[in-house]
């Protein structure tokens, strides 16, 4: 994974409040900046065909439909697409601005950065607690001694 | 419906029908909120997505409220809600092998690799109805109680957060697991070919197994497990019932899609599923009794009475293919599990027939104007047929 997929990861992961705040920021800033902020698809809601590879015969199948919302933007000529899981239309449309905002260089850029690397550092987190809670369900089967 | 334009009258009848049923539900939903129908219900929520082929817990859950809790109605809701949809992408094929784990069983073999994962379950609870705020009717003695203090103790470090090995990988590496028919390149030389689309493509027989394990995904529950019970102890006799189960999974895997401007895939987030394997012993006529076939289910969100049907439904598919009586079960997967249509037929019995009926009573009416009278029998004059 290249660092602009651990951008893009941790955006389409990230808390939508998070992400819609810090493409206020860059929203508002370019503006300030006259720097031109253009929609280029603006949100919408479809589906991703989600396909698996069976163990048994490694052979694909489709299991179901996910429901994403994606968006594009521009910022000063550079672009930032974003896909995310659900329908929040806001949150997609602020994810690409934040993308267009890493990959142009803007002055948010860290603030971009350190919300996706805090997003995918909370969500292994999340995933520690989770299997720390887990750990007292495994079975460990008692022994029974022969006697010799 | 079709008798709709023929019809006139009764538009007033229906919408008061509407604002009757609204007017009596909508202060009991308004206080209960998707987000306690997420909490509170999630096997249903899971349920309704599984049988409407759409991953989404909110839009399922308002599907749910809508519907007062009938599952086949939110699928309803869902089904259509998914029918208004763009298709944007194919996902990256998901491995099942990358599951993050919150349950894992393998009642084949005691030790397995990796855990036997319990989980959250009430699987080997008594089924005592508890109403809320009464004590619990069977509290742990003292012995429960160490045992779990016991557990609570362990630490991650004695059990790793791990993906185990399948127990399919074990029998193959024990030379016990036959190979898959499906392995390798299909009959028009792919190696890969495209998954079998049921959204876009028309059923069509023989099926191919990509299209049976999509059928099966997307079937009612019910159904399914209706017909894996019928195979085993219906007329048919098809499959046999030492199946057994040799992975029983829940968890989470990545959802990735390949991001326009670079190419590259990415994740973009998590759909839960639960997944089985069904192992089979091959001890049939002309079958290979040193060898084992395994079947595959898999199931959106945690519903593992689908994935575990699916599984043993697989496995007697593959291994009855081509015979007469596999024709049938491939019919009976692709043409009768899907909730929607089997319900949607049943729903419009309540439709206006009058046109129909009225016809089949003229012709009744006719076929006896020109009858001949019976002759009678001695069976006729028996007691059972006495008016």
């Amino acid at each position: 994974m290249t660092h602009g997929e651990n951008i893009a990861e941790g955006l389409a992961l990230a808390e939508s409040q998070a992400v819609i705040e810090v493409a206020d920021r860059i929203v508002a800033g370019a503006e300030s900046d006259g720097v031109v902020v253009h929609v280029v698809k603006p949100p919408e809601t479809g589906i991703v065909v989600a396909q698996i590879r069976e163990p048994l015969a490694q052979k694909r199948f489709i299991l179901a439909d996910v429901q994403t919302v994606q968006a594009e933007v521009e910022i000063a000529g550079v672009r930032g697409w974003s896909m995310r899981m659900g329908s929040d239309r806001h949150a997609a449309m602020a994810s690409a601005v934040c993308e267009a905002e890493y990959f142009r260089n803007g002055p948010h850029r860290g603030q971009v950065q350190d919300l996706a690397a805090k997003t995918l550092r909370a969500r292994e987190q999340k995933r520690a607690q989770q299997w720390r809670s887990l750990v007292p369900t495994i079975v460990e089967f008692e022994e029974v001694l022969e006697r010799s | 419906m079709s008798y709709a334009g023929g019809n006139r009258g009764g538009t007033e009848a229906i919408v008061a029908a509407e604002a009757l049923r609204a007017e009596q539900r909508t202060v009991h939903q308004r206080t209960l909120s998707v987000e306690a129908v997420l909490g509170a219900l999630p096997e249903a929520v899971d349920r309704v997505m599984g049988e409407a082929g759409l991953w989404d817990e909110e839009t399922a859950a308002v599907a749910f409220l809508q519907a007062a809790g009938d599952s086949a109605e939110a699928v309803h809701l869902l089904r259509a809600h998914r029918s208004t949809l763009t298709r944007f992408a194919f996902s990256e094929p998901i491995e099942p092998d990358a599951i993050v784990l919150d349950r894992r069983i393998c009642s084949a073999h005691r030790s397995p690799d990796g855990p036997q994962l319990l989980g959250s379950t009430v699987d080997y609870s008594p089924r005592l109805l508890r109403r809320s705020g009464e004590p619990d009717p069977l509290p742990p003695n003292d012995e429960l109680l160490a045992a779990m203090a016991s557990a609570e103790a362990r630490t991650s470090a004695e059990h790793p957060d791990r993906t185990p090995q399948r127990f399919t990988r074990y029998l193959a590496e024990n030379n016990l697991l036959s190979p898959h028919s499906e392995s390798g390149v299909d009959a028009s030389g792919l190696e890969d070919p495209e998954p079998y689309d049921l959204a876009l493509q028309p059923v069509r027989l023989p099926a191919s197994r990509s299209a049976l394990l999509s059928a099966m995904a997307l079937a009612e529950t019910g159904a399914l497990v209706g017909m894996w019970y019928r195979s085993i102890t219906g007329p048919d006799g098809y499959t046999d019932e030492t199946v057994t189960v040799g992975e029983v999974r829940h968890g989470e895997v990545d959802l990735s899609v390949r991001h326009p401007h670079t190419g590259e895939a990415l994740v973009i987030g998590q759909v839960r599923m639960t997944e089985c394997e069904a192992i089979d012993h091959l001890n049939d006529r002309g079958e290979d009794p040193g060898k084992f076939t395994a079947g595959y289910g898999l199931a959106l969100g945690h519903n593992e009475r689908k994935a575990i049907s699916m599984a043993a439904l697989d496995s007697a598919a593959h291994r009855i293919r081509g015979t007469a009586l596999g024709d049938e079960m491939e019919q009976s997967i692709m043409l009768t599990l899907d909730g929607l249509a089997a319900n949607g037929f049943l729903e419009h019995l309540k439709m206006p027939h009058y046109v129909t009926f009225r016809s089949m009573m003229e012709r009744a009416e006719a076929a006896q104007a020109v009858a001949v009278p019976p002759v009678s029998t001695e069976d006729d004059t028996r007691e059972d047929y006495a008016e």
